[in-house]
């Protein structure tokens, strides 16, 4: 008898017993997965899903009804984008009730799920929709005080599944307010004034005087295009805010200290010269951009990128942000859009005394610039700067961006390749503004 | 003789008709069958466990351990065939399955009753294991499609063969006849390891592990040291760590073990299955009618055979056909030969079982990394079957009563001729019939005479 016998019999009995052993193995393994089975597979398998609401239950998606042609790049339903509510709330739309034992079987009509978003009643956004004439462009307005996202709309927007438009390359898949960042034109000049407010407050009561040309050492003179010979003569804060002034900017930019200018600019989000300070990164589960500038001195390109035409991208949310702080004392609420994570946790975005500055010199500008210079402003919205971004390929995007306290509403709209003849966000602002509760 | 030889060609006819027997009924198994039909059938198959379960239970402690055996190859080449069926390979499948056969049967011919190889046989079997290597690893191309870049396959005139199944055989047969003859062990590990590591560089994981486990036992038996052995596997998992770093193939099955769910680097096969699985319940399944939504699944007929009957039939038929790969395994475990040979053949045979159940279904819901390798008598594949059924061959072999016999007339080195012994037989049987036949003749012829 060979002596290895006994050992070998143990070696296959223990075989036996380890491939007995995946039988539980292989179970758990199962069952675990079945914690990872993610919505969108139990639409495709049961041709049934949870939905997705708007603040008065009206069903954004998942119902019988398709909206997608309004939310659909926020509310989402696809494999491509990955910054969606279906995607990113997944665990939230799940049905309940189901589990390895009973398989799709132990699925009823009672384990769907319905997903409340803070957004506008449905009708509200179409009508919103139908603002923008068609035009591509996108409007995030939301409440600076409770965080409660009102839009959050980006045009075009398409449904994942429709045929055709999985691989569309317009944009229409992303969500213009959460993945794009865009030039700011002079709503920069907002910012500008911030960063002036917080290093010296008497600054607001600066006067300088603009002859159509500021002159800069290396070239890329700082010049108001569009205006009557001999520029806008001498003016103040309120002034320059309402006229839009870039010679009144350039002159205010140049008394400031440049690295606290930066430190101002990246407590408000921005990315500045590639280091970020406190950047809002997300809505929620939501990513979003970060808007971003960068300049080293305040010569030429960079003087330009503070007034708004140079290296700057904004996020639509963090300047919807910095100009809800302007009433909300410095604080603005931090955004949610989904039902119950609107907990009315702030952000301070700058100091009280800049924010009543700030809020007093804006909003004598716009009800003087904006709403009785012939401009048809909304009474609803008091403070408000608009922005025009060339796109350096003769295209410009028409901005607007906006408060109105008696809503407690901060808003920013963009309105991309603007036309004569198309519908300016102020009246896209105007629409707003009655549909907000 | 006389008496064992008819125990051993009983065996052959029972399988024969179990098998044929358990293809009809799964050819019952319509893909339109209503819920009754498709729940009785599945009673069936519980039953035929069961009976498989207390054959082995009744086997345990005699010496012949067939009966359970062949019942759990009958269960397993059942939920073979009728997963096939619904998948719509069964015309394949049933040709596979003849190969099967046909391969158990020359195995067992060729083996039973042997207790020694010679230096001509030795020689041969290493210089076709030289060969079906460098076949391999000069000539073998993944297929088309470009899912995996493994190079394994002879494409010969439309047909495709793995020689890696070969190798296995060959090198279990090498490693049995190596028992004390130390050249020809050198040899034997020495083409283990070349096996290994030239499957490993065609991209193989799974049989090169399945190789290098036989490497241990080998080690393990041939030169009765565990500390050698112990010595090995510790090389081996250095071995492995290295090719982990320095292989962007082996990393990349290694980063996606554990997140199948997620679908890393667009992998869904895993996914898909565990879905299927999850979404028919435990107990109810999909259901024969909805088996076609499977085939989407990519390697659904091979590599996630075993996973596409468990989401057919509900995830509790596991519990069959484990059961029937365990007590196919178990049985190895009670052989009494007396003949190292057998011996080494049947632990190495039993090894190679395990070790292929363990990697396909523990890699196809993703328990372990995914391998890629076949589930015996589930998958489709004739190389894969033809070396499966040379394992039950083998297995069978091992239980010729003969072996077991402490006989002081049949030597360590001396083979008994299966084929010449039933000629022998018949031969015999033969002669005492004519007697026999006499004998009734001339009693008919009396009764005839008396009347």
């Amino acid at each position: 008898m060979h002596r290895s016998e006994k050992r070998y019999r143990k070696l296959i009995l223990a075989l036996a017993l380890v491939l007995l052993f995946m039988l539980p193995a292989s179970l758990v393994r199962i069952s675990l997965a079945a914690s990872q089975i993610s919505a969108r597979t139990f639409t495709e398998r049961t041709g049934r899903s949870s939905v997705i609401t708007d603040r008065k239950g009206g069903v954004l998606s998942g119902g019988e009804t398709d909206f997608d042609s309004v939310t659909g790049n926020l509310t989402g339903n696809g494999w491509s984008a990955d910054n969606t509510i279906s995607r990113r709330y997944s665990g939230k739309l799940k049905p309940s009730g189901f589990n390895a034992l009973t398989g799709e079987a132990g699925l009823s009509d009672k384990s769907w799920k319905s997903l409340e978003t803070t957004l506008l009643p449905i009708q509200d956004q179409v009508t919103l929709k139908d603002a923008f004439q068609g035009k591509r462009g996108c409007l995030f307005s939301y409440n600076y005080k409770t965080g409660e996202v009102y839009t959050l709309l980006s045009l075009p927007s398409a449904s994942f599944l429709a045929p055709g438009e999985e691989n569309a390359d317009d944009g229409r898949l992303l969500n213009r307010c959460l993945d794009a960042s865009y030039i700011s034109g002079s709503t920069m000049k907002v910012v500008t004034t911030i960063c002036a407010l917080e290093q010296d407050p008497s600054l607001a009561e600066a006067v300088f005087d603009c002859s159509g040309r500021f002159e800069t050492e290396g070239g890329m003179d700082v010049t108001c295009l569009g205006d009557k010979e001999g520029g806008h003569g001498t003016h103040d804060l309120v002034g320059a805010l309402g006229v839009s002034c870039n010679v009144y900017f350039a002159q205010l930019i140049r008394t400031l200290n440049v690295d606290a200018a930066a430190q101002t600019l990246r407590q408000l989000g921005f990315n500045v010269n590639g280091v970020s300070g406190s950047s809002l990164n997300s809505v929620g589960k939501l990513d979003k951009t970060v808007s971003s500038t960068s300049f080293i001195d305040y010569k030429a390109g960079s003087l330009w990128s503070l007034i708004g035409q140079g290296s700057t991208q904004v996020s639509v949310i963090d300047m919807a942000m910095i100009a809800g702080a302007a009433a909300g004392g410095g604080k603005a609420a931090l955004p949610a859009v989904i039902a119950g994570e609107a907990t009315g946790k702030t952000k301070t975005l700058y100091s009280p005394e800049t924010a009543s500055l700030l809020s007093d010199y804006w909003s004598r500008a716009t009800k003087q610039y904006y709403r009785e210079g012939g401009k048809g402003l909304s009474s609803l919205v008091d403070m408000a700067k608009t922005g025009t971004a060339e796109q350096g390929n003769g295209t410009v995007n028409r901005l607007l961006m906006g408060v109105s306290r008696e809503k407690q509403t901060a808003f920013m709209i963009v309105v991309e390749n603007w036309q004569e003849g198309d519908p300016m966000p102020a009246d896209i602002a105007n629409t707003l503004m009655p549909l907000l509760p | 003789m006389k008496k064992t030889l008819p125990r051993l060609g009983a065996p052959f006819l029972t399988i024969l008709f179990s098998i044929l027997l358990m293809t009809y009924v799964s050819s019952l198994a319509d893909p339109d069958l209503g819920p009754s039909a498709f729940s009785l059938y599945r009673t069936a198959m519980l039953l035929a466990s069961f009976m498989a379960l207390a054959a082995f239970l009744m086997d345990m402690g005699k010496g012949i351990r067939l009966q359970s055996m062949i019942l759990s190859l009958s269960i397993l080449s059942s939920c073979g065939c009728t997963i096939q069926f619904l998948l719509g390979n069964i015309r394949d499948h049933l040709i596979y399955q003849c190969l099967f056969m046909a391969a158990a049967a020359a195995v067992f011919l060729f083996l039973a009753g042997r207790c020694a190889v010679s230096d001509l046989l030795f020689y041969l079997g290493a210089g076709s294991v030289v060969l079906l290597l460098a076949l391999n690893y000069f000539l073998g191309s993944a297929p088309p499609g470009g899912y995996t870049t493994a190079r394994l396959w002879l494409f010969i005139g439309g047909v495709s063969v793995q020689p890696g199944e070969m190798v296995k055989i060959l090198l279990i047969f090498l490693g049995a006849a190596s028992y004390r003859r130390w050249q020809r062990c050198a040899v034997s590990f020495a083409l283990c390891l070349a096996s290994c590591l030239i499957l490993l560089k065609l991209s193989d994981m799974g049989n090169a592990a399945v190789i290098f486990l036989l490497l241990v036992v080998q080690v393990f038996y041939l030169l009765d040291s565990w500390k050698l052995a112990l010595l090995l596997v510790a090389g081996a998992f250095t071995a492995f760590a290295w090719l982990i770093r320095h292989s962007a193939y082996a990393s990349a099955r290694l980063a996606n073990w554990g997140h199948a769910m997620e679908r890393p680097g667009g992998v869904h096969q895993q996914a898909d299955l565990l879905e299927a699985i999850l979404f028919g319940g435990l107990l109810n399944g999909v259901g024969a009618g909805h088996a076609g939504s499977l085939k989407s699944i990519y390697a659904i007929d091979s590599d996630m055979a075993l996973g596409a009957l468990l989401a057919v039939f509900g995830a509790g038929i596991l519990l069959i056909v484990l059961g029937a790969y365990v007590i196919l395994i178990w049985q190895a475990a009670g052989n009494h030969s007396v003949y190292p040979f057998s011996h080494l053949v049947l632990v190495q045979a039993s090894m190679l079982i395990f070790a292929q159940v363990f990697l396909n279904f523990g890699g196809s819901i993703d328990l372990i990394p995914f391998t890629g390798i076949t589930a015996p008598l589930l998958s489709l594949g004739g190389s894969s079957m033809v070396c499966f059924g040379a394992l039950t061959g083998m297995c069978m072999a091992a239980e010729c009563p003969i072996l077991k016999s402490t006989d002081s007339q049949v030597r360590e080195t001396e083979n008994v001729d299966i084929l010449s012994g039933l000629f022998r037989l018949g031969r015999d049987n033969l002669k005492a019939a004519v007697p026999r036949l006499k004998e009734v003749l001339c009693t008919v012829r009396k009764k005839d005479t008396e009347n």
